[in-house]
């Protein structure tokens, strides 16, 4: 109805009000992180350069304060609080988050390199799991038998139940050591991400499973699913056209929070499976008390999870239409007319 | 069961049924227990006709509507009967070859238009889907005709509503989409269950009478499920009266409504809002079974025991302040949508009214018309913008902590909702004396008293008195919630709906128990519905509202026979029950 260019600046300036206080928000959660850790850092007891020295060279070491004042600075921990506060908030908008002190090299440098690894092992982790919830709810969903429909539902709650360790245990025993399948441990060859996938992806999946088929079940008895059958739809198109992207909906909440999980929780899977990864890299940081690593690793976290839930919150509005800024004025004013009529002014009516 | 000839249309087309079920036996099994909920019916229904089906809740009309199209809610199962469409027998035909004749060959209207459709599908595109489908049209030729269809429903500006997703829609036009989505396959029978339920009065005359033009257009036979006689009197060419999963009455509309020989149906007709108008009348009770409360916790009430209310006139004595007066009120709410420039919604717009002592007024208008809030302020809940609540002559409009609270006992409000209003924890009796407890009126047994007394007034039985909210059926939940109400001995109550979750036949009985209540406490109301039907039965003063203005007010007699607004007309004309008399 109302012209072309008027709609669509019309179109970018809502979505623009829908994003803008989600982004205000991203950059709101990376600058607390940063400044909860930074302080917790700081505050914990004794000074970690002499802890990594320490560690370096045993109990024993004895350090002369001029070189120990040298390496504060090569790490950036010298100067006030304030002074290292703000120099280090510098780093992280930069993208700088100093040396290691345990291996001397850029943290950057170390985030990049292991990086790749656990973004892929959590990425198919992730695929896989999604797709076991998706089709064991399809076919519980198609079922018309209520006993195999009970027991597959009874299927994905194990996954939460046996730990990691445990089934990535089995899984080297028997599809590395046994049928010589995939590799058991490193990163070297392209088939050493499946077993680890497949490990994480299993608790992954029966959480998201827990919500997904629930919602599935519930929009299932809903009325418009009712109107689709009337329809003479069959059970299949029911499912991928109507079911799927209303339990999607609420689905996509736990999705957000799984992938924030990943991004640091791969820490156990890159253990038993002897790779290189961000969790295995953040635990030895920890025992080495190495706090550049470890503020670096908290950031690039929380960044990915601050990201994930930003992309969350724009696709609701793109998978649903309701929770998109209305571009018409509300239909419930107080005068009778009609609301169809286009809101051609609103644009104008902002210039002031 | 009476079963009267039909006579045949001057086509000459007799015996030519479109669907023909017999012997249909529907049951529901859940924890280890089975429900029957249709018993054995047979019916047919002739090509191009309208035949309605109507009975209460739990009549099983429902059911068979479902049934005929074989999708039954979780753990019902067609046990016995046979359902023949068109020379098909339904229920034994395969999944799939069953799936050919939905949407297809039959068409269904459901009960909620607000979530019949599916929130995150353009309109447009939920109806090309059928055409798709069952047609096997290519995707373009189903959103052209998608469009056409939209326009034939009678949607404004079809084209670019084809794009809108169902919450932009009010919901008289999901329900258009609804019926044109039901009848886009050209199908040769339409079940339509409740489909007007929801919706406000005049919307219901408006979609009813696309529907019936459809189906006179395409020569579809309907079956309409309802559970207001009134809207099957107006629309249907054979009704069935069904109770309890038995059809007790059949034959055609006119002679069930003017001649109905089953004593349900007698009561349904009797009972249906639409087909009487007159204002109910006190009746006496019968002597000694409640007399005036014995409690003295109900001393200091004036009883007015007169030997007979019939036929005296109800005449506010000159000079006798209302009990009740609202002056100018007005309230806005402020409506906050991301993106959109904040507006401000008028609910009540400069609204006055006084209550006699002893009579009824009564609020209507339609869904947004700003009643509910109107009677929210009035009993003071909600609290106004500006204006003005005077009660008893006096300025009640910002009395605040134990003064508002002491007001309470003269103010009492019964919600639209028995299911909601009650505490299922509670036994009656903690739920009738919970006001009584909390004004610390009377021990524990003059309490225990009071309430089975409650409970007389209001036609309950005192053995009651120990059961749970969960084990009574609607009325009887909202009689409780009267008691309740009564139990402070208010002089004025507000009434939000009381009647309108409620079974015809029960509605009925709930308004002549406020009527009688009202003679024997002499009690003021403030009515509020959105039913003229209901309205008229109980009213001595109307107000109409639309928008959140007072459009009419006046005595009930000169409104409802000589309105002056053309909006009071279109609301007095939507009551069902009128068009009968006329074809």
């Amino acid at each position: 109805m109302d012209s072309a260019g008027a709609s669509s600046a019309q179109r970018a300036r809502t979505a623009l009000i829908f994003v803008a206080p989600k982004l205000l928000q991203f950059v709101f959660v990376i600058w607390a992180t940063y400044t909860v850790t930074f302080l917790l850092i700081h505050f914990l007891p004794g000074d970690p350069v002499l802890a990594a020295l320490s560690l370096k060279g045993g109990d024993a070491t004895t350090t002369d304060p001029a070189a120990l004042e040298r390496l504060r600075v090569q790490y950036g921990l010298d100067g006030t609080l304030w002074e290292q506060y703000f120099r280090h908030l510098t780093g992280v908008v930069t993208g700088n988050f100093g040396t290691s002190i345990s291996t001397g090299q850029p943290v950057s440098t170390m985030i990049s390199r292991v990086m790749p690894h656990s973004a892929a092992i959590a990425g198919l982790a992730l695929v896989i799991g999604i797709l076991l919830a998706v089709v064991v709810t399809y076919l519980a969903f198609l079922t018309r038998s209520n006993w195999l429909r009970q027991t597959l539902m009874q299927i994905p709650p194990l996954g939460v139940a046996i730990p990691a360790f445990l089934t990535g245990l089995v899984f080297i025993s028997v599809f590395s050591f046994g049928l010589g399948w995939f590799p058991s441990s490193g990163t070297r060859q392209p088939l050493s991400v499946v077993l680890p996938a497949v490990t994480l992806a299993l608790p992954v999946g029966a959480i998201f499973f827990q919500v997904f088929s629930a919602a599935v079940f519930e929009a299932a008895n809903g009325a418009y699913v009712f109107t689709a059958v009337a329809k003479g739809l069959s059970p299949r198109r029911i499912f991928t056209r109507h079911v799927l992207r209303n339990s999607l909906l609420a689905s996509i909440t736990i999705l957000g929070l799984q992938i924030g999980y990943l991004a640091g929780g791969t820490a156990v899977v890159e253990t038993v499976f002897s790779r290189d990864g961000i969790g295995r890299m953040t635990v030895n940081a920890v025992l080495g008390r190495d706090i550049n690593v470890i503020q670096g690793v908290v950031i690039v976290v929380a960044i990915v999870y601050s990201s994930v839930n930003l992309l969350v919150d724009i696709s609701y509005g793109l998978i649903d239409p309701r929770i998109r800024p209305s571009l018409a004025t509300p239909k419930t004013k107080g005068s009778p007319t009609a609301p169809d009529a286009p809101e051609n002014s609103a644009p104008v009516r902002t210039t002031t | 069961m009476t079963q009267r000839p039909l006579d045949a249309p001057a086509a000459g087309e007799s015996v030519d049924d479109i669907l023909q079920v017999s012997g249909l036996q529907v049951e529901y099994h859940s924890a280890g227990e089975t429900f029957p909920a249709v018993r054995g019916v047979s019916f047919s229904i002739p090509r191009g006709k309208i035949v309605a089906i109507v009975g209460e809740s739990g009549s099983g009309k429902s059911t068979i509507s479902q049934s005929l199209i074989r999708r039954l809610s979780t753990g019902g199962s067609i046990t016995s009967g046979s359902i023949v469409f068109d020379g098909i027998n339904l229920t034994q035909l395969s999944e799939k070859k069953l799936r050919r004749i939905r949407g297809a060959r039959i068409g269904f209207v459901p009960q909620d238009p607000s979530n019949s459709l599916n929130p995150l599908m353009k309109i447009g595109e939920q109806i090309a889907e059928s055409l798709r489908l069952h047609e096997k049209s290519s995707a373009s030729a189903a959103a052209v005709r998608a469009v056409e269809i939209l326009r034939e429903v009678g949607i404004p500006d079809a084209s670019a509503r084809a794009g809108q997703y169902p919450h932009q829609l009010s919901g008289g036009m999901r329900q258009r989409v609804l019926i044109g989505m039901a009848w886009a396959c050209n199908p040769d029978l339409v079940i339509a269950d409740e489909p007007t339920s929801a919706l406000d009065v005049t919307v219901q005359r408006q979609v009813l009478d696309r529907m019936e033009r459809l189906a006179s257009e395409r020569g579809t036979a309907v079956l309409l499920v309802t559970h207001d006689l009134a809207v099957a009197a107006d629309r249907a060419d054979e009704i069935l009266v069904m109770q309890q999963g038995l059809i007790v009455e059949q034959g055609h509309a006119k002679e069930v409504l003017e001649n109905p020989t089953h004593s349900y149906t007698q009561r349904l007709v009797a009972a249906a809002p639409g087909l009487n108008s007159a204002r109910l009348q006190a009746q006496l009770l019968p002597f000694g079974s409640s007399g005036p409360l014995g409690s003295s916790l109900f001393a200091g009430r004036p009883i007015s025991v007169e030997t007979s209310f019939e036929g005296i006139e109800k005449i506010p004595v000159p000079g006798l302040a209302p009990v009740l007066e609202v002056r100018k009120l007005v309230k806005t709410f402020a409506l906050r949508t991301p993106g959109a420039p904040a507006s401000v919604l008028t609910a009540v717009n400069n609204v006055s009214f006084a209550v006699q002592r002893g009579q009824t007024l009564s609020i209507v208008g339609e869904s947004g018309s700003g009643k509910t809030t109107t009677a929210r302020i009035a009993a003071r809940i909600a609290s106004a913008d500006s204006g003005t609540v005077l009660f008893d002559g006096e300025d009640v409009t910002t009395l605040q902590g134990e003064k508002l609270r002491q007001l309470r006992r003269r103010i009492q409000v019964v919600y639209q909702n028995p299911f909601g209003s009650l505490d299922p924890r509670m036994t009656l009796e903690r739920i009738i004396t919970e006001p009584l407890r909390a004004f610390k009126l009377g021990d524990r047994k003059r309490q225990a008293e009071a309430a089975k007394e409650l409970l007389e007034c209001v036609q309950l039985s005192p053995d009651l008195i120990n059961r749970r909210p969960g084990q009574l059926s609607g009325g009887q939940r909202q009689r409780v919630a009267i008691a309740r109400a009564l139990a402070l001995g208010p002089e004025m109550m507000v009434l939000d709906e009381p009647v309108s979750a409620l079974d015809v036949s029960v509605q009925e009985q709930i308004l002549q128990l406020l009527v009688n209540l009202q003679a024997q406490f002499n009690l003021s109301y403030l009515f509020i519905s959105h039913d003229l039907g209901v309205i008229r039965q109980v009213s001595d003063e109307i107000v109409v509202m639309r928008f959140g203005d007072v459009i009419e007010a006046g005595p009930a007699a000169q409104i409802l026979k000589s309105p002056t607004q053309a909006y009071t007309r279109e609301l007095l004309e939507s009551i069902p029950g009128q068009l009968q008399g006329q074809s």
